[in-house]
């Protein structure tokens, strides 16, 4: 029964299809911000069958076991992510205790498991993409975390289903926990302003550079698997209250709320990002756990 | 026609590539990307690296310094990959065809699939010859 949810409801057959549908949800937002009529409904489906039909480079400098077993773990991880959260959503029976730890130490695998292709292709650009990536990781983790933390001290509890029934959103250390949360998650979906380890423009798709085929469409479908559970993740931890309908909208929101920062900004430098994160980000969070205990 | 090939047609990804040309046909193919054109609804998007495209367009005239690098891409590039000559030079070298610096024309190292010429061609040239291009591979 547990496959069957892995592979097929909330697994990886729906969350394919679900996640192509709000990236493409996403290229035509920007598309209208920028007075374009954007691309075709099925055109992340295209993209992603082109890609399987390609051929599969591997350099020869690279290490190959390394090269091709990263995105296949960092899909697989961002699936069970996606999986457990669909399952809180849909049948909450199956929230087991500290599932919450299991999400945030999965969605952690990811951007691991992009350092470690990158660095084992033997590309130079793709070392320079790993070193900014790593940096990237260092900023945004400790303020997710500390955002997190305002929602289990609330709720008391690491059930995922808890936190869900709870609803942080009510209270003003949540509000900053859920504004702390969603800038963290821009930073970890990798998207502008923090696209400096791809940054296209700059350094070549930095630490996807050397991907082509069947892994590089391993890469973008785990990116845009990642990009349709982050609002999921925000609504379950912070704000889980309310009908279906009052759901989807919040949903809605989220995202569109992602592609106007993607829109509206341009790429900032990585001793920058750390700066915003440690001096600024992190400090705000705190200031939310430190409220929460105070009991506001 | 199976959903393979319609899905290679309808997502091209572009790689430019320059043989030190006079930039005026860079400026065009730039131009034809900007959103006034928008190549995105066919799905022709601006790759940065040369793993990753579909298209390789190649503008400008191949010299002694360069020529070899133009095959290292076009080995470097994962097949299915087509050549698009943009601009008179990429297309026949132009005025530079007894140049003393040119060993020859782009068709000369590299298989290319369809031929844009102008000095500039507009805009509206690079989208038909792209058009032309799919037509001419959905056969």
């Amino acid at each position: 029964m547990n496959i069957i949810y892995y592979l097929i409801f909330p697994g990886f057959m729906f969350i394919t299809a679900f996640s192509l549908i709000v990236s493409w949800l996403d290229r035509k937002i920007t598309a209208r911000i920028q007075w374009r009529k954007g691309p075709a409904l099925l055109q992340n489906f295209y993209d992603l069958f082109k890609l399987f039909s390609k051929e599969i480079l591997i350099p020869n400098t690279a290490n190959k076991t390394l090269f091709v077993c990263s995105p296949i773990v960092a899909l697989a991880s961002v699936i069970l992510v996606a999986t457990i959260l669909w399952l809180v959503v849909f049948m909450p029976k199956y929230s087991f205790v500290g599932d919450l730890i299991v999400v945030l130490y999965l969605l952690i695998i990811p951007s691991t498991m992009f350092i470690i292709g990158a660095s084992s292709s033997g590309n130079p650009i793709a070392a320079l993409g790993a070193s900014r990536e790593i940096k990237l990781m260092l900023s945004y983790e400790l303020p997710l975390i500390c955002a997190v933390l305002v929602s289990i001290i609330k709720s008391s509890s690491i059930k995922l289903i808890d936190l869900a029934n709870f609803s942080a959103f009510s209270s003003i250390s949540g509000i900053i926990a859920l504004i702390v949360a969603i800038i963290c998650f821009q930073a970890k979906l990798g998207l502008v302003p923090f696209d400096v380890a791809e940054a296209e423009t700059e350094i070549a798709s930095g630490i996807f550079i050397e991907y082509s085929g069947l892994l590089l469409g391993m890469i973008r479908l785990t990116r845009q698997i990642l990009f349709s559970i982050a609002p999921l993740f925000i609504i379950i931890v912070f704000m889980f209250q309310g009908s279906w309908l009052i759901l989807i909208i919040k949903y809605v929101l989220l995202i569109i709320i992602f592609t106007l920062i993607r829109n509206v900004n341009p790429r900032i430098k990585i001793d920058q990002i750390i700066k915003f994160f440690w001096f600024i980000i992190f400090p705000i969070s705190f200031i939310a756990v430190i409220l929460v205990l105070l009991g506001s | 026609m199976n959903i393979l090939k319609k899905s290679t047609l309808k997502s091209l990804w572009v790689f430019h590539f320059a043989l030190s040309p006079c930039n005026n046909c860079d400026i065009e193919i730039l131009d034809a990307l900007t959103p006034r054109y928008d190549l995105e609804r066919f799905g022709i998007q601006l790759v940065g690296s040369i793993r990753h495209a579909d298209v390789l367009l190649v503008t400008g005239v191949p010299n002694y310094k360069n020529y070899q690098k133009l095959i290292d891409l076009y080995n470097q590039a994962p097949k299915p990959c087509f050549i698009v000559a943009v601009g008179t030079c990429a297309c026949g070298r132009g005025v530079f065809k007894t140049s003393y610096n040119s060993p020859g024309p782009v068709d000369q190292y590299v298989p290319v699939s369809a031929y844009i010429p102008g000095c500039p061609p507009k805009p509206e040239a690079i989208i038909a010859g792209v058009v032309k291009l799919i037509k001419a591979l959905s056969k």
